[in-house]
Formats: C-alpha cells, structure tokens, sequence
C-alpha cells in the first residue's frame, strides 16, 4: 500500500526560541497507508492532538516534514493546500462548530466552495445526522447541542465532503455506549469504501479493527 | 461560477448569523451617514431654490455704484433703463437691514411695489400693506414668532429720518415655504423703505424684464451705459448688471461651494469614524477568527473566506445607507430638521421655524452608500484577511 499520509522526523515547538519554549512534539515519524486505520494512543500532553493538526496540514511543523499522497506539504501553494484539506475530513472535541448556525449547515459548509447548492447540502447533512442519530437535530443551532451531540456532528461534517482520509481527535470519547455504536459504524463504513482514518484516543481497544497503532509520550514516538 | 455564488450566499447568512454585531456596526455607518445625508440633502435643497429665485426671478438685476461700491439709484435710473430698447418692464426695489426689537433682531427689509410682491410667500394672519401707506410691515413668521409680532402690533421707533421718528405698524405676517430665507424678512412699501434708510426716491436694484432673447443685448446696452442717472456733482452712477446666468454661475458647485466645504468637514469627520467602527467590528473578532479557522478546516481558500467577508460587509454597507436616507428623510421631513437647520443655515434657530428646504439627490445618496461601504470594509476586510491568512488552527484557537 502506498502512504497516503507521511511525517518525516516532524517536530512542533511553541514559543521557539524562549524560557516558555514547549516542545508539543519532536522527531516524530510514521507512514499512514492507503486504506489503513491507524490509532495514536497515548496520555494527556503528549501529542496527538498536535499531531494530527500537522498531518492534516492545519498546521506547519517547526521541524521535518509531511506529505500528503506524496507532496510536501511545506512546497505546497494556498489554494493546493485549501484543495487537500477538502481530501480530508477533521473532527476535534467541541467540532469545533459555528454556534449559531444551524446543524445542517455546519455539517455542509465545506460543500460551499465546491458549489453545492443549498437543497443538497441539506439532504446530504440529514441522511449523515441520521446515520449518526441527529436527525431530529437538523436545525438545532449548534450552540444547542450537548458534548456527545456535538462529537457525532463533527463526524458527519468531517464524513460530508466524501473525503479520503478522516483525522479524528477522540472519536468515541464522552458518548454513551449507543452513540458510540452509531460511530464506529459510521467508520466501518467508511473504511468499507476505502477511507483511510487516523484517530487519536486514549483507549485504542475501543476501535476493533484496526491495523496499526502509534503511541506518543512527552511528544516522541515510542512504539 | 456555482461556488463564488454559493460562497457569496454564505455571505447573507453571514450577517444573519450575528445579529448583535452587524446591528453595531449597521449602527455606526448610520450614526455617521445621516449627517452627511441629511446636509447634502439641505445643500441640494437649498441649490434648488437659488435655481428657482434665479430661474423666476427678472432678467436682469441692475444695480449702481460708485468707487466701486454699491450707490443708491436715483428715481430718474428708472426711466434710463426703461429706455433701452428690448426692456418691458422695469420695477424697483430697496433691500436694506435693520435691527429690529430690544435685541437688536437682524431683519432684511424689503421695499417693493405693491404688484410685485414675491412668489412663495403665504400670508399666515392679516394682510399686505397698501400702495402708499406707510409705516405698514408685513414680517416674516420666524421674525414675529421671536419678536412676539402680531397684525396690529406697533413698533416703536426702530429709525430715524430728517423727518423724525416713526411708529410703525405690523399688519400682516407671512410664512415662506419657498425660499427659507424669506421668513426673516420684513416686506413693506417703497415708501416706506424709503422713509427708513431716508432715501428718497431711490431703490437699491431694478429689476428688468426683457424681451424674449434680447436679455443679453439689454445687458450690454445697460452696462454700456456712461451713467445710469444724472448727477449734480457730475460723477457718473456706473451700472452693474446681473443677469440669471450670472446667478446660475454664482450656484455652480465644487469644493469651494458650500456644499462642497461640507463634503470636506465630513470627509474629516469620517476619518476619525473608522477607528469607532473597527473597534464596533471587532467586537467579535475572536468569533470571526474561529469561524475563519473553522473555514479554512474544512478546505476554503482564502479567496472565498475573503468573498465571504466582502459579501457580508457589502449587505451591511447597503444596510447602513438605506438606515441613513431613511433616517435623514424623517429628521429633514417630519422632525422639521430640528438641531440641523442651526448648524447648517446661519441664523436659524435649533427650531427653524420654516421649512427647510431639502431634497434627497442621488449622487449624495449614492456618496453616501459608497462611504458606508468604505467605512464597513475598513473595519471588516483587515480581520478577515489576518485571520484568512493565519494557519487554521491558530485561528480557531
């Protein structure tokens, strides 16, 4: 299997050069398969969240590099990396959503750019929030919305743009056991489509399946 | 072409999205649009009716002077005008000022004949003065309203002649929708005129009516003129002749006319809004930055975040404009322009008294929807754009 997604020895600092410095992550790296399912585990501050902003280009890292279906991330221009990021689907606790918008439009605003008009946009947010068990939700703003509700939203938003690959920060985490049913379907299904995702959790056993495992401590891969 | 639409759209709702600033900021365009609205309208209002006075006025307006200065007119100017060949008519006419009341109330009094009183003036209480009489004073409302004149209100003495001190009386007052600055006058007799600044058998100006397109030969005839009248001393009473398109040329605008000495205040008094509206703006320039982070997630290129933006700001540009001419019309229309007419008319009152005359043109409108949409993108594009250019998960921090 080709890498769909790539870090090459990448590392993240803030506050570089200062008494503040934090090193979030640091030489750092792993090859995401085509088609794969790969969890990165590890405790609070260790870095999976930073790393999953950088392999989904949210970010630059202060060091190393990442690749995208084999191009650097680094050389590329503003509008290939906007056309990457719609190749990608986030979610990260609290979505983050638009809080007064209306659910539907917060799980198809990145169909906007690429001219989907309003009546599909919102037949493609309810059969999503169906699937995830928000159909009754629809128009709820998302400000509205409980912890739980707010996560399974941020998935159907993230699954909206058909996209490749899904980069998920805590998936399952905060739903009870019938939500959290309703989104490891969710990701079967995609993954049956030929999706690629890497999440991030604390506990990698809740996520039967998968192929490979990363695990972080104090910003450096371990395992 | 379907996404910078569909971008554009999400532009709309944008504004719907947070009601609480785009009111803000709709607010402050409009806070300092409707000055700027309803002070072009005045101008334009006022511009009309110099048009009208110039437009229905005489033909020509003849004045004498000496050393270069105004002179009265001798009776005997009369006849030498009237002679010139393509004259019909020629009315004389005194116009003078004088203080009237214990405050010393500056009035502009005009003396005409009888026939001649001016289009637009409507009597409100009494009547005009007669042919002959004299010491009969029709006011205008303004000045009766601040004198507390009514018909059959005496004045004392005000002047003083070689022939002494006169008891004059009001018998009639006037309200002048058309021109505003007739409600300040006092309109009585020539004789009268003439028994106050003790002059006699003169006037101030003729007024010449001329055949249909002989205006400029008469002009010329009467500027050429050696003297407009016989002197016993033997200096010559030079003529100066005004005609309409003289008035008309005096109206012409630009940025030394009043209108356009106002436009430059305002431009002055826009710079200092800007930063108010950035800060209005900003408010929510947190939000905005999240939001943006959110957009830039879920793969929008800085273009359309900026469209967005553009489109956003354009609504409540549009907004803001309509809330100006909206408001600017009422205050003008039934508020009567109270607070404004001080500020813009020399003289007038907080409470004018008289119709200010206004008219919504436009060009100013238009002026006005374009600086409300400067103002709005001053405060908005530069925050969209740092935040559109920021990495996206630094903005949604």
């Amino acid at each position: 299997m080709t890498a769909l997604l790539e870090a090459r020895g990448v590392g993240r600092r803030f506050h570089a050069g200062t008494a503040a410095e934090v090193r979030a992550l640091d030489d750092v790296t792993l090859e995401v398969p085509r088609g794969s399912f790969l969890i990165v585990t590890g405790p609070s501050g260790s870095g999976k969240t930073t790393l999953l902003a950088l392999l989904g280009t949210l970010e630059r890292p202060t060091e190393g590099s990442v690749l995208f279906d084999g191009a650097d991330a680094a050389r590329l221009s503003e509008a290939s990396l906007s056309g990457a990021r719609r190749r990608m689907g986030f979610s990260f606790p609290g979505g983050p959503m638009i809080p007064r918008l209306p659910l539907w439009e917060n799980v198809t605003l990145g169909l906007v750019p690429r001219g989907e008009g309003v009546a599909a946009r919102r037949e493609i947010a309810r059969g999503l929030l169906a699937r995830l068990g928000l159909e009754g939700r629809l128009r709820s703003p998302a400000e509205e919305l409980s912890t739980g509700e707010v996560q399974r939203a941020a998935l159907a938003r993230a699954l909206a743009g058909r996209p490749e690959v899904l980069l998920l920060d805590e998936p399952i985490a905060n739903l009870d056991d019938g939500s959290r049913g309703l989104v490891l379907e969710a990701l079967d299904g995609f993954r049956r489509g030929g999706g690629t995702v890497v999440a991030a959790s604390h506990d990698p056993s809740a996520f039967p399946g998968t192929e490979a495992a990363c695990r972080l401590e104090a910003g450096r891969r371990v395992s | 072409m379907r996404s910078t639409l569909a971008v554009a759209r999400s532009g709309l709702s944008a504004v719907l999205l947070h009601p609480l600033r785009s009111a803000a900021i709709v607010a402050c365009a409009a806070a300092v649009l409707v000055p700027f609205v309803a002070g072009t309208a005045v101008s334009e209002g006022l511009g009309d009716q110099a048009a009208d006075a110039a437009r229905f006025g005489a033909d020509l307006v003849v004045t004498g002077e000496r050393f270069g200065l105004p002179a009265p007119l001798p009776g005997s100017a009369i006849e030498t005008v009237r002679r010139v060949p393509g004259v019909l008519s020629v009315r004389p006419r005194i116009v003078g000022t004088v203080p009237l009341g214990a405050a010393a109330e500056p009035a502009v009094l005009v003396g005409v004949e009888a026939g001649a009183f001016p289009g637009g003036v409507r009597l409100l209480e009494g009547r005009l003065f007669r042919e002959g009489a004299g010491n009969e004073l029709v006011v205008g409302s303004r000045l009766a309203r601040r004198l507390g004149l009514a018909p059959g209100a005496r004045l004392p003495p005000f002047y003083r002649n070689r022939g002494g001190e006169r008891v004059s009386e009001v018998v009639g007052v006037f309200r002048s929708d058309l021109p505003m600055w007739e409600a300040n006058l006092v309109l009585c007799s020539l004789e009268t005129a003439r028994a106050v600044f003790d002059e006699r058998g003169t006037a101030t100006e003729l007024l010449v009516d001329c055949r249909e397109g002989e205006e400029e030969a008469v002009r010329s005839a009467v500027a050429r003129l050696p003297t407009l009248a016989a002197d016993p001393s033997g200096e010559p009473l030079r003529p100066r002749v005004l005609t309409r398109a003289d008035l008309r040329a005096l109206l012409a605008g630009g940025a030394a006319s009043g209108q356009g000495v106002f436009a430059l205040h305002f431009v002055l008094l826009l710079a200092a809004a800007v930063p108010v509206l950035v800060v209005a703006s900003g408010a929510g320039l947190r939000e905005r930055r999240r939001e943006t982070g959110v957009l830039k997630m879920l793969g929008w290129g800085t273009d359309a975040v900026i469209l967005r933006a553009l489109v956003e700001s354009l609504v409540l540009a549009a907004a803001g404009a309509s809330l100006s001419i909206l408001l600017a019309a009422l205050w003008l229309g039934p508020l009567g322009a109270r607070g404004l007419a001080a500020v813009l008319l020399p003289g007038a009152d907080a409470d004018p008294g008289f119709a200010v005359p206004w008219r919504l043109a436009p060009g100013p409108a238009a002026a006005g929807a374009a600086l409300s949409l400067a103002l709005i993108l001053v405060g908005t594009i530069p925050a969209s754009a740092r935040a559109a250019s920021a990495e996206p998960l630094e903005a949604m921090r």
